[in-house]
């Protein structure tokens, strides 16, 4: 019964990943994510992290997959912004071959798994989470809030209007 | 015990409390109405203002240099109470030397920011806090002992510099910006698989803890030794990426070209030199075992091919290149080579951990300095980039000429500059590792990269500009001097009397078992 | 006698020449009057230094003169430190620069003149040690023997004239060009002197970069070629000798347990037999370069031709002896083994490369300065042959060669600029019948030319005569000694044919080129750059011993390291893959021999405590 169950959910997955690379409409792409992102989070809801789960649903389907669409739908075409999606004959595939490279190493990884150590048979519960954050992960909890301040100042950097002086210069 | 760990991390806290002061300074600053762009546009409250922030971020990160060397003296194993941070941190001697290279680093970047950007008029002063925001994640880089802290510190470093690199908002600096954006978080999720298949295996986060477990499967030929390999390949991917090893070395070129050139300079030295620090601990504390040292079933051969590759193909490739700055890509890249080749050495020589620091050092300022010599070359609208840009500057500005071929030929590793004490220490480590080919290989490479920093001189000091190009016009920036004579103090400094200095990179090892 | 009388006495002669050297009847400046003086006074002291006589009577013959420590460090750093000085000089008053310049290279003349007082006995003079980073094992360890003597003056005597004929043609960027002579002084001095292998391959690629700017700012039509090709022939020497360098010390720390880059205790070090020939072959391929020898020449005629004629001279006759020089001292002293195995073979490449070929080219050439180059490729041939022959007469006469080289291709340089300057050309077609209208200079040219092609009553002729002889009975060389010394001296023969050729079609016969008509004759400043050269090539010529008597218990020492060398090399055992350590010698050639760093300081220096430097307790060899 798991297994079939994980089956449909992988395929959804990867049906869904295959969408967002694949579209040529941006908002479509968007969309395949969203679905990506949800069928994530039932993954993780089989390997018994409910946390995790909810966590992606409101994190990511919630709220970055909504800014994204905001953004989408609100930026004008400009052209220089935008990236080529070309169809290149050969890099396709270099890119086929690495990709395949990196799955053939990670498949082999998780065959020569023999199973992991079950540290914890209980569910990970949000309060053994944050206390872990807020004690033996202490430091890099302090980290991760200056991360999230860079995180910030640079989409100010990004998202501010252009410099009078590069327009001026037209380029490098 | 407070104290300890106060005065302990103190360099990492001022440079953190530094970058928040900045932002706020940034923020709710007066802007100044000299400095404005022409068109009067006033975007936020510390518009041109950027070489007072950009003093300020220097002298920020020069105290956090000179609490390195505070702490270095009071001795980090003396400040008991800094057991406290370990695993999360490892606060040895050899973080605080990194941490020192690493706020001298960001702090001649800076420097040259503050008058790079009022120079060509980039009303950005958001650069300094995240230059502080990097370093704070280089140092915690640096001092990582614990995979976790380890990621999040990876992270906090790269962010910051994704969004210098995209500063400028040309067409060449946003492509610059999201090539390095892209394949660094490739770079990242790879290294992410491989901690997570590390913890699959031994069941820890952190390093000592996976050095040991990984000794005990090692020696029974335990079920997770394949997983251990396949861990150990990614993540040395994802650090080669970092450090910008040939082969994982395509985006270097194209970020460090569109970057604006301080950024350039803080992403060649700064993130570099943590990215080598916390190589040398994972390979040596996680992966330090003695199956995984050797040459017939460790990284020790894949990091030789990568060295051998990083510094013949940036070399042979540096030669070509028409734009100095992208040469200095290159020649960082090949520069990774040569410190690779000490990292290789540290399997057999118990010199190699500190040849690397010292080598680390010796780049740092040579490097800003060569980046700083190139900003000091060119103003507003006549930016130099080409080796066209550079002829016959000599004669027009002979200081900055002088002080370009300086950086230059430490690079190169001439004596008695800083450079060549860096790759004599690595050489000399190399062969105490019995790695003959390696430095032969290296030596010669040397010889290449000679070539072509010495056709800067040459076209600096031989060639006469076209007849009717555009001369690039040496800006007057007290910024920029005054960070070149910081690093030419230090090039010929270690370059003449470095003994202190390479006792100093000896005691500094990261404490391997 | 008070001894202020008596000073006033011994200063009477240099007084005398400096008047007839101010007092000479032509039309010049007050400056140029005192230049001569002061030049005529140096030459004096210099011929007085050289003779024994005259230097037992200023010392009475009870104990040779004191030893001043310092006074190598003097001889090195006076000139680096006038070029940082000169730095620091406005680039608008060219006049204060060379004035300054040449002060510093009188100022280092002088001191070298000093080194004249002791005589050159059995072992090292001068010497002085101090730690220079001692966790390496690497001091600033400086000494002179009789064959680094000779290098030394050589230097300190052609770089001023080098300078002071530079500052005749040359013009523009004074300022560099004196930062770049002082520069290119010191550190050949530096290498000259220098027992440590880290101090020496510092000043060796030091010497680099104001060589390239010489020859890349003032050069001719190539320049930027022949200035790339000379930095990276030498770099690719100076790279794998380096490594060979690191891989010696680290030998010598594995076998004593302390590492160090002296000369004296790795000369100790036997290596097994196939890193022994490899360290020797990258040690000699960075020499062999420099020499050049054949077929690694073809750097200098590019680097000559193109150079101005200040480098060439300093190239020829200092630059190139740093080959030679350090074949002696490193690859005979470290590797005396596979020296001597390949001494055969490459004496082959020396004569039929560089003596015969060396001639046969410069024979073919069109332009003087080209055929001056390939001339000294010959010349260098014939020094290689007397250090391959390994014989005393044979390394005794090379090194009286290299001497010679130096002054007679160094003259050679600078006749060639004179006529250049004239006429922009250096064709041999272009002139003809110079001594018409040229007298002096064509006296002076044929002079020269003598010396170059070993006239016997001139210098090259002690000199070659010396090393054919020493070839002749070479043990090295074996049965092959024979054969090239007959050849060498074919060698000879030859470069008086394409000399004599060269000197028949410019001076003599008809002046066919009506632009020669109005040449004028050397000039004040021409001559007194050209006096001391001519009167050194006589002094060598008639009195040779007076070079000779310096050198032999060097050369004897010398030769003694080889042949030990030799020895404990072929002692060991083919297939052995272990390196030995000699015992040490003792006795006056092992001071400042570096002793284990345990036995000084212990303790390593403790890192918490900034004065760390301060244990570098300046500790002298000598007492």
């Amino acid at each position: 019964m798991e297994q079939i169950g994980f089956g449909i959910i992988s395929a959804c997955l990867l049906g869904a990943a295959l969408g967002v690379v694949t579209g040529k409409n941006l908002v479509h792409s968007v969309l395949w994510l969203a679905v990506t992102l949800v069928t994530t989070a039932a993954l993780y809801v089989f390997l018994n992290a409910t946390f995790l789960a909810g966590i992606q649903v409101i994190l990511y389907t919630g709220g970055v997959i909504t800014l994204m669409l905001f953004g989408v739908m609100l930026t004008r075409r400009d052209e220089r912004v935008m990236v080529e999606n070309e169809q290149n004959g050969r890099r396709l595939w270099i890119a086929a071959l690495a990709a395949l490279g990196l799955f053939a190493l990670l498949a082999a990884a998780t065959f020569k798994t023999p199973g992991l150590p079950r540290t914890q048979a209980e569910p990970t519960t949000t309060d053994a989470i944050g206390r872990a954050f807020l004690t033996e992960h202490l430091l890099a909890f302090e980290v991760l809030s200056l991360l999230l301040l860079a995180a910030m100042v640079g989409a100010i950097v990004l998202a501010r209007r252009h410099d009078a002086g590069a327009d001026a210069r037209g380029g490098l | 015990m407070t104290f300890d760990v106060v005065y302990g991390l103190s360099p990492l806290l001022v440079v953190a409390l530094g970058a928040l002061l900045l932002m706020l300074a940034e923020a709710f600053g007066k802007p100044n109405p000299q400095g404005l762009a022409p068109t009067g546009e006033v975007s936020d409250a510390g518009a041109g203002r950027a070489g007072e922030l950009g003093m300020g971020a220097a002298v920020v990160l020069f105290v956090g240099a000179a609490l390195s060397l505070g702490v270095w003296l009071a001795g980090p194993d003396n400040l008991v109470g800094l057991e406290l941070t370990r695993p999360y941190l490892i606060w040895d001697r050899f973080t605080v030397f990194v941490c020192f290279t690493l706020c001298l680093g960001g702090g001649l970047s800076c420097l040259l920011a503050g008058g790079y950007l009022t120079e060509h008029e980039i009303d950005r002063a958001e650069f300094f806090p995240l230059v502080l925001f990097s370093t704070v994640g280089a140092m915690a880089l640096a001092a990582a002992g614990e995979l976790l802290t380890l990621f999040v510190a990876l992270e906090t470093m790269s962010l910051g510099v994704y969004a210098l690199v995209g500063l400028r908002r040309t067409p060449r600096s946003s492509e610059a910006a999201l090539k390095y954006f892209l394949l660094g978080s490739f770079a990242a999720a790879l290294m992410l698989f491989g901690a997570a298949l590390l913890y699959g295996a031994t069941g820890r986060t952190d390093l000592a803890g996976i050095g040991q477990a990984i000794a005990a499967i090692g020696q029974g030929e335990g079920p997770g030794a394949a997983q251990v390999l396949i861990a150990l390949v990614l993540v040395v991917v994802g650090l080669a990426f970092k450090v910008s090893a040939v082969p994982f070395h395509m985006w270097t070129p194209d970020a460090y070209e569109g970057a604006p050139t301080p950024a350039t300079s803080y992403m060649a030295v700064a993130v570099k030199t943590a990215a080598f620090a916390v190589m040398v601990r994972v390979l040596l504390i996680a992966f330090g075992d003695e199956r995984l040292t050797s040459w017939a079933s460790g990284w020790p051969p894949v990091l030789a091919t990568l060295a051998v590759a990083s510094m013949t193909v940036a070399n042979l490739v540096a030669g070509r290149q028409s734009s100095v700055k992208r040469m200095l890509a290159y020649s960082s890249i090949a520069h990774a080579g040569y410190a690779l080749v000490a990292v290789v050495a540290t399997i057999r020589s118990p010199a190699a951990e500190g040849s690397i620091l010292f080598y680390l050092l010796t780049y740092t300022v040579s490097t800003a300095g060569a980046f700083g010599a190139l900003i000091l070359c060119g103003s507003r609208g006549k930016e130099a980039v080409s080796y066209e840009d550079l002829a016959g500057i000599a004669k027009r500005h002979p200081a900055a000429a002088m002080a370009f071929s300086l950086f230059l030929l430490s690079l190169a590793g001439v004596p008695p500059t800083a450079g060549f004490f860096g790759k004599l220490y690595v050489f000399q480590a190399a062969i105490d590792a019995e790695l003959y080919v390696l430095t032969v290989v290296g030596l010669l490479n040397s010889l290449v990269g000679a070539y072509y920093y010495l056709r800067v001189i040459v076209f600096m000091y031989m060639r006469e500009p076209a007849p009717g190009a555009t001369l690039a016009v040496p800006m007057r920036s007290g910024y920029v001097a005054s960070a070149l004579v910081i690093a030419a103090v230090l090039v010929i400094a270690l370059g003449v009397l470095p003994n202190v200095t390479l006792e100093w990179a000896a005691i500094a090892t990261v404490g391997r078992s | 006698m008070s001894p202020a009388t008596k000073a006033v006495f011994e200063l009477v002669p240099y007084l005398l020449a400096f008047g007839v050297g101010a007092l000479i009847p032509r039309r010049q400046g007050t400056l140029e009057r005192v230049a001569i003086g002061v030049v005529a006074a140096l030459s004096l002291a210099l011929v007085r230094g050289l003779w024994p006589a005259a230097a037992d009577a200023a010392t009475p013959a009870v104990a040779p003169p004191e030893e001043w420590p310092h006074l190598l460090n003097v001889i090195v750093f006076v000139p680096i430190l006038g070029a940082l000085f000169v730095l620091f000089l406005p680039r608008q008053t060219p006049a204060l620069l060379r004035r300054v310049t040449m002060g510093v290279l009188g100022l280092d003349l002088l001191a070298s003149l000093m080194l004249l007082r002791v005589p050159m006995s059995r072992g090292w003079h001068f010497q002085y040690v101090v730690d220079w980073l001692p966790s390496f094992g690497i001091r600033y360890h400086v000494a002179i023997d009789g064959v680094s003597l000779w290098m030394v003056l050589l230097s300190t005597v052609t770089t001023p004239i080098a300078a002071y004929v530079s500052f005749g043609s040359i013009k523009k960027r004074t300022k560099e060009l004196c930062f770049s002579i002082l520069l290119l002084h010191g550190a050949m001095l530096g290498a000259f002197v220098s027992l440590d292998l880290f101090l020496f391959y510092v000043f060796w690629e030091l010497m680099l970069v104001p060589m390239i700017i010489l020859i890349g700012v003032w050069g001719g039509v190539e320049k930027i070629k022949a200035a790339y090709k000379f930095f990276l022939y030498t770099m690719a020497g100076s790279v794998l000798m380096l490594a060979a360098i690191l891989y010696l010390v680290w030998t010598h720390k594995s076998l004593a347990g302390y590492a160090t880059f002296d000369y004296l205790a790795l000369a100790n070090v036997v290596l097994p037999r196939t890193a022994a020939w490899l360290c020797f072959g990258a040690f000699a391929l960075a020499f062999v370069i420099k020499v050049p020898m054949f077929p690694l020449h073809t750097w200098l005629p590019d680097a000559h031709v193109q150079a101005p004629t200040g480098g060439s001279i300093i190239l020829a006759a200092v630059l190139l002896k740093l080959g030679t020089y350090g074949y002696i001292r490193f690859c005979m002293g470290l590797f005396g083994g596979p020296a001597w195995s390949a001494a055969a073979n490459l004496a082959g490449l020396a004569v039929g490369g560089g003596i015969l070929y060396g001639a046969l080219v410069a024979w073919r050439q069109d332009d003087i300065k080209r055929l001056v180059a390939y001339s000294s490729v010959a010349h260098m041939g014939f020094v290689m042959l007397g250090l391959f022959s390994g014989t005393r007469p044979g390394v005794e006469g090379a090194i009286l060669q290299m001497v010679n080289h130096g002054i007679s291709t160094g003259a050679l340089f600078l006749l060639v600029g004179v006529i250049y300057d004239r006429r922009h050309t250096r064709e041999v077609r272009e002139f003809g019948g110079l001594a018409k209208v040229m007298p002096v200079y064509a006296a002076v040219f044929v002079l020269v030319t003598m010396s170059s092609i070993g006239v016997p009553g001139t210098n090259g002729f002690v000199g070659e005569f010396m090393i054919i002889m020493g070839t002749f009975v070479s043990l090295p060389l074996g049965s092959h000694g024979g054969l090239q010394a007959v050849l060498a001296a074919f060698g000879v023969i030859l470069a008086a044919v394409y000399m004599l050729a060269v000197v028949q079609k410019m001076f003599f016969g008809p002046l066919t080129n009506p632009k020669n008509a109005q040449l004028s004759d050397l000039n004040v400043r021409e001559t007194i750059a050209l006096a001391p050269l001519v009167a050194l090539i006589f002094i060598i010529g008639l009195f040779p011993s007076l070079f000779l008597e310096r050198t032999r218990d060097s050369v004897q020492v010398v030769l003694e390291r080889y042949t030990e060398g030799r020895k404990s090399f072929q002692e060991m055992d083919p297939s052995s893959t272990v390196a030995r350590l000699l015992p040490r010698r003792g006795g006056a050639l092992e001071t400042g021999y570096p002793e284990p760093p345990g036995q000084v300081d212990a303790k390593p220096p403790d890192p918490s405590t900034p004065e760390a430097e301060a244990a570098l307790d300046p500790q002298q060899g000598q007492p």
